[in-house]
């Protein structure tokens, strides 16, 4: 181009430019179908969004894969694969036309509520796809349904629906999220996130986390993924055919590979408590090892099972039999989880002269007890005291009572963190004797939940109870039946039977199989216990706290009365039943072989027979250390799990910090803010730098390939055109300037375009003023007719505009070019200027809702 | 008076010569021939077939050369029009684009001084032909006589043998004069008894007309008006231009101080550099984007013919040519559109009664059409 270009204007360009004509619309017989047609913008052809959805699926099933430790099996693999094909079905549809793929995210949001409709609750929804109030009611049934599996259950979980939804759901939203960075946003390396929060339930709540499999799912899956933006969008925009284009992804990636490397290298050294494995693969954020309490969230499975032996708490007892301590009690039995019932109203925040709702026979004598108990290192909202309470004193906080479970539960805030309290507590003196008398049925006044049991009780827990009670005539003999019949030597306790045939939990299902195969432990014997009770007409509820734990040499001499220390550890968490009998109120029991201690009324008659572990006081320490340490701990997440479900404040609300955490991240990187900063910085330095890098690549190939066949390997890597610098740097000039309220008309041509953009942004002497400055030099009209004098002062609009001109509509050129610092700087200057010119209110909505992200500006 | 005999433009003595002879041809001979008129469409994939009639030329012209030689003539022109710097940069346009052009307006508004001026800045043969109801075929393309002395027939060549013709009135003349002139002006041939002659290069026909209808009018038909690379109304001047022509009219002709600024040969080289104009395929596409609008729009009876689309883009590069670029620009094609496209257009009745043009047509295709913007380079395969 010589200097006579400059002036780009036609010599009778008086055509304003401008504005949509009288808009007198199309034909009438043509209607609104072709004004539709014409607003949508003409069709995508090819396959990029087929091979971007194809990829966004591909990833995020392989990221699922890492739930294989989650769940037992991978029956909920189909129903997944459907929601997330739903979920990149539909913004592939809406990205056949142009106008229609911002709003891709709101079809991915569409495709995932219709995808998981059509999965679960095809029956309740309109034609099975739209959503009915029903449909929303079972949602949040199998919601429920799953957060009360994921508290009750260990890893890996039985498949249930409730919770094959909750994973469809997570996996659906992972493939929205996934969609909108890579695609929609054009920042495939960041839709890594989403990939995390699939891999993120594995790592935190199974000992083995993701797996080869997950991480080499999520691993290829990736790289699908940014492979296939590379080759297919590499500036967001979809292409009709893979050409090979620069994008700086392979960068960015580098980058964010290597800063997640260090991160997670950098992560361990600063949590406290985080001894061993990378982030967040050996995390143990939350886990009572801190002192960060038992969090439902993450306790849903086995990382407790490696907590150490750390002391929880200690306490100074006046009994001379060792104290069950109990914090909470699970008595609603739905026939698929235990579960607490609701806390009742108007509790009582007194917590002296303490009596159970239906308590002993005032004429039975009875034995006072008086318990220190000192917090080391537990946060609950249970506080955990022996049976039979009837007052505490020094506790911080607020309290309540409830009479009907005896529990005593913290106000929201409150927790048993350091606390420091004595509960003085009196029992009924009990002897077989007294128990054997106790025949009367329960009081009317007994809450009904105690007793109910639901209709599908399967045949053998019915069958097998009235077997071994055969015989047995009184509540006590029945119990005392029970619990021989659990603890004698054809049961065998073990943790990882359950869980390696598949039926871990306390469903009655689970418990079914847990008599056939007579192996399980505290949660199993427990609730087999409970239920069995129940069959026989007692009422029976689950205690979930501390077994006695490990005797101290530590004592102390109070009001007279000698005092025995003892130390709670996590390993100690326990679960056992508690049985109504009619006048001397909850007597606890102990099924479970080798745990705990069998209270000496539970026990004489059958002695012989008992299965007693080799240290009922002391099981952690014996040399089985993680076979012993994983039933205790599995008891713990248990009390927690029935802390939450019963706090005041719903299961949302306790999502830990970190969850909240990554939450936030997400929405920073989604926001627009930040995706508009991206997209110009990744330009502009396509701009400044994109030919030299490019023309190195060229080189280095040149070099590899010999010299014989240089010039096949230069056309090899013919450079896209639609990547040149002076393409990038107009985009981005349009952009800006629809960032800053221009409205963006594709009928214009680029240089109304450009001048409609410097009026807006005040540059004077632009393409539209030329024939103004000429009419205001006569001089130049008498010599040389108008359009021609536009060459006086060349602005950035200008710049940018015979740039753009030249480079689209112009004859090709030969070479490269190499980066154009000159049209940076001028889209700079352009950005400078509108920023000085924006009021506030304008300025604040170009940074933060940029409208470039929003509108179509090609 | 008779036509010139000065054939080519070799031989053209200078500007004194060159507008003088102002022809009005009433010659009563009858040309009883039926001239076979070919169809030369062109094809739609925006190709150009270039007429290689132009002299060939050793140097290609220099960008610098193009652009001082166009800005003389049509300074020139400016001092002769006042106040119509478009309609003076639209004949130029036309001129080169190798087109003709059509100038459509009321009496008295300076069409026929238009075409009288665009003659008199370029050094090359003129001749103008008053159109009459009663003028003949022949009057136009001429006519074999019968020598006594050489005892044969030669060719008496007619007034449209001249490098600019300026046709006055052309609806005047009845519809097979009309379609005399045509043919010439399509072919750049003129054939009489059989035997064709070739027209001078460059060729152009200025033709004017009223449009009030007038007693003895014979309106263009739709098929001729397309041969006319362009159409536009001259319009009347603003105040200040008027009361500059009133000065400058007042007493002497200033027509008569022009000079010839550009030679025959130098109006070839500039043929070239025209020619030589890149359209790229995003231009083309646009084209083909607004042709197709026009023929599915349901206000016009009659879209553009490929042959519109064809003279737009040709006049596009002249266009571009004349700014001193070296590709053609959407915007060309838009500051085109309307001259060159709206005389073929045909608006519906309904359309028409409401009062809708066919430039509003066409603005309207205008502002809904996107730009297109690829770079169509290194993807040769691509669509």
């Amino acid at each position: 181009m010589t200097g006579t270009i400059a002036g780009t204007r036609p010599p009778y360009g008086t055509h304003d430019g401008g504005g949509p004509g009288p808009g007198a619309g199309g034909g009438p017989e043509r209607g609104w179908r072709a004004g539709m047609r014409r607003y949508l913008g003409r069709p995508e052809t090819g396959p990029a969004r087929w091979v971007l959805a194809a990829a966004v699926l591909g990833a995020v099933m392989g990221a699922s894969l890492g739930f294989r430790n989650v769940m037992l099996d991978y029956s909920w693999m189909p129903k997944a694969f459907l929601v997330a094909a739903m979920t990149v079905l539909l913004p592939a549809l809406a990205r056949r036309w142009p106008r229609l793929a911002a709003f891709a995210p709101l079809a991915a949001l569409t495709g995932w509520f219709v995808g998981l409709t059509l999965a679960f609750f095809a029956g309740t929804a309109y034609l099975g796809l739209i959503p009915s109030e029903r449909t929303v009611d079972a949602a949040v049934n199998l919601a429920t349904e799953a957060s009360a599996t994921i508290m009750v259950n260990n890893t890996p979980v039985p498949v249930d629906t409730g919770l094959v939804f909750v994973i469809c759901a997570g996996v659906g939203f992972a493939a929205l999220l996934v969609d909108t960075l890579a695609v929609t946003v054009s920042m495939p390396a960041s839709s890594a996130i989403g990939l995390v929060l699939l891999l993120l339930p594995a790592s935190l709540t199974t000992q083995d986390g993701i797996g080869a499999a997950g991480f080499i799912g999520a691993g290829a899956g990736y790289l699908l993924l940014l492979g296939c933006c590379r080759w297919y969008a590499p500036d967001g925009r979809l292409r009709p055919a893979a050409n090979r284009a620069r994008s700086g992804t392979l960068a960015r990636a580098t980058v964010l590979g290597t800063a997640v490397v260090l991160v997670a290298a950098v992560l361990p050294v600063a949590i406290p408590g985080f001894d061993n494995g990378a982030f967040p693969q050996g995390s143990r954020l939350g886990s009572p090892g801190n002192v960060a309490g038992l969090d439902p969230m993450i306790s849903l499975g086995n990382d407790l099972r490696t907590q150490s032996g750390a002391v929880n708490l200690t306490y100074l007892s006046s009994s001379d039999t060792p104290l069950y301590l109990r914090m909470s009690t699970l008595e609603d039995f739905s026939g698929r989880v235990w579960k607490p019932s609701p806390v009742p109203k108007n509790l009582t925040g007194d917590l002296s002269g303490l009596a159970p709702a239906l308590g002993p026979n005032p004429a039975v004598p009875e034995v006072k007890t008086t318990t220190w108990v000192d917090v080391v290192n537990l946060a609950s909202t249970w506080l955990p005291a022996p049976l039979g309470v009837t007052g505490v004193v020094d506790l911080r906080g607020l309290w309540t009572w409830n009479a009907s479970t005896q529990t005593i539960n913290a106000d929201a805030g409150t927790s048993t963190r350091e606390q420091s309290y004595m509960v003085t507590s009196q029992m009924p003196a009990l002897t077989p004797e007294l128990l054997e008398a106790a025949t009367q049925r329960p009081d009317p006044a007994l809450d009904p939940v105690y007793t109910a049991l639901p209709r599908n009780v399967p045949s053998i827990i019915k069958n097998t109870a009235e077997d071994i009670t055969k015989g047995k005539a009184t509540p006590y003999d029945r119990a005392l039946a029970i619990q021989d019949y659990l603890r004698s030597p054809i049961f065998t306790y073990s943790e990882k039977t359950p869980v390696e045939k598949g039926y871990d939990g306390a469903g009655m299902n689970v418990l079914a199989k847990f008599l056939e195969v007579k192996a399980g432990y505290c949660v199993h014997f427990s609730a087999t216990m409970a239920v069995m009770a129940r069959e026989l007409g007692i009422p029976s509820r689950i205690a979930v706290g501390y077994a006695p734990g490990e005797r101290t040499t530590e004592t102390a001499l109070v009001d007279g009365q000698q005092l025995a220390g003892y130390q709670v550890s996590g390993r100690d968490a326990h679960a056992w039943p508690e049985l109504y009998f009619e006048g001397l109120g909850w007597v606890p029991f102990e099924p479970t072989p080798s745990r705990g201690a069998v209270p000496a009324y539970a026990r004489d008659n059958v002695s012989g027979a008992s299965n007693a572990g080799p240290n009922d006081f002391l099981n952690g320490a014996n040399a089985k250390q993680t076979a012993t340490a994983a039933p205790s701990a599995t008891a713990a997440p248990s009390a927690s799990a029935a802390a939450a479900a019963v706090a005041p404040t719903p299961p949302p609300a306790r999502i830990s910090a970190s969850l909240v955490g990554v939450l936030l991240v997400l929405l920073a990187l989604a926001s627009p803010a930040f995706s508009r900063i991206q997209v110009r910085r990744r330009r502009l330095s396509l701009v400044r730098g994109a030919g030299p890098g490019r023309w190195r690549v060229r080189e280095r190939l040149r070099r590899l390939r010999g010299r014989g066949v240089a010039a096949s390997g230069a056309v090899a890597v013919a450079p896209d055109p639609r990547d040149a610098p002076e393409l990038l740097a107009w985009r981005e000039f349009i952009a800006s300037a629809v960032d800053y309220g221009y409205r963006y008309d594709p009928s214009l041509t680029p240089s109304q375009q450009a001048a409609g953009i410097a009026g807006l942004a005040g540059f004077e002497s632009s393409g539209a003023a030329g024939a103004a400055a000429s009419a205001a030099r006569p001089a130049d009209v008498a010599g040389a007719p108008a359009g021609t004098t536009r060459t006086a002062v060349r602005t950035a609009p200008d710049l940018l505009r015979d740039a753009y001109e030249s480079a689209v509509y112009g004859p090709p050129r030969e070479e490269a070019a190499g980066g154009r610092d000159d049209l940076a700087d001028a889209v700079e200057a352009v950005v400078a200027r509108f920023k000085g010119r924006a009021d506030t209110l304008a300025r604040v909505r170009a940074v933060l809702l940029p409208q470039s992200l929003f509108r179509r500006t090609r | 008076m008779h036509p010139r005999e000065t054939l080519t433009a070799a031989s053209n003595s200078g500007p004194g010569t060159a507008g003088g002879p102002d022809t009005v041809h009433q010659a009563p001979q009858q040309a009883a021939h039926e001239t076979p008129r070919r169809e030369p469409l062109p094809s739609p994939n925006g190709r150009h077939p270039e007429r290689p009639s132009a002299p060939p030329r050793q140097q290609p012209m220099d960008a610098e050369r193009f652009a001082g030689l166009s800005r003389d003539i049509m300074a020139a022109m400016n001092t002769v029009i006042d106040g119509k710097e478009e309609a003076v940069a639209l004949s130029l346009t036309v001129l080169l684009a190798r087109g003709h052009l059509l100038l459509e307006d009321v009496p008295g508004v300076g069409k026929t001084l238009l075409a009288k001026t665009l003659a008199r800045t370029l050094d090359c043969t003129v001749s103008r032909i008053q159109f009459t109801p009663d003028l003949l075929p022949s009057d136009i393309t001429g006519v074999s006589i019968y020598n006594q002395s050489a005892q044969s027939f030669e060719f008496r060549p007619g007034a449209i043998f001249a490098n600019l013709v300026i046709g006055d009135e052309i609806n005047r003349a009845s519809a097979k004069t009309q379609s005399a002139l045509l043919e010439s002006m399509e072919e750049h041939q003129v054939t009489v008894d059989g035997t064709s002659y070739g027209l001078a290069e460059p060729f152009m026909v200025i033709a004017t007309q009223n449009p009030i209808e007038m007693e003895g009018t014979y309106p263009l038909p739709e098929a001729q008006r397309d041969r006319f690379m362009a159409r536009i109304s001259m319009g009347y001047p603003d105040t200040t231009a008027e009361l500059a022509m009133l000065e400058t009219h007042q007493s002497v002709n200033p027509l008569d101080a022009v000079r010839a600024v550009a030679t025959t040969a130098d109006v070839a080289a500039m043929l070239e550099v025209v020619a030589a104009t890149h359209v790229s395929g995003a231009v083309k596409e646009y084209t083909v984007a607004l042709g197709q609008a026009t023929r599915s729009s349901g206000q016009l009876r009659l879209g553009a013919s490929p042959r519109a689309l064809l003279q737009l883009l040709r006049a596009a590069k002249a266009s571009a040519a004349l700014a001193g670029r070296r590709f053609v620009l959407p915007d060309d094609i838009r500051n085109l559109a309307e001259p060159v496209l709206a005389h073929r257009l045909i608006v519906e009745r309904k359309a028409a009664s409401m009062g809708t043009t066919a430039a509003d047509v066409i603005a309207d295709a205008l502002a809904r059409l996107p730009v297109p913007a690829q770079p169509q380079a290194a993807q040769p395969g691509r669509r």
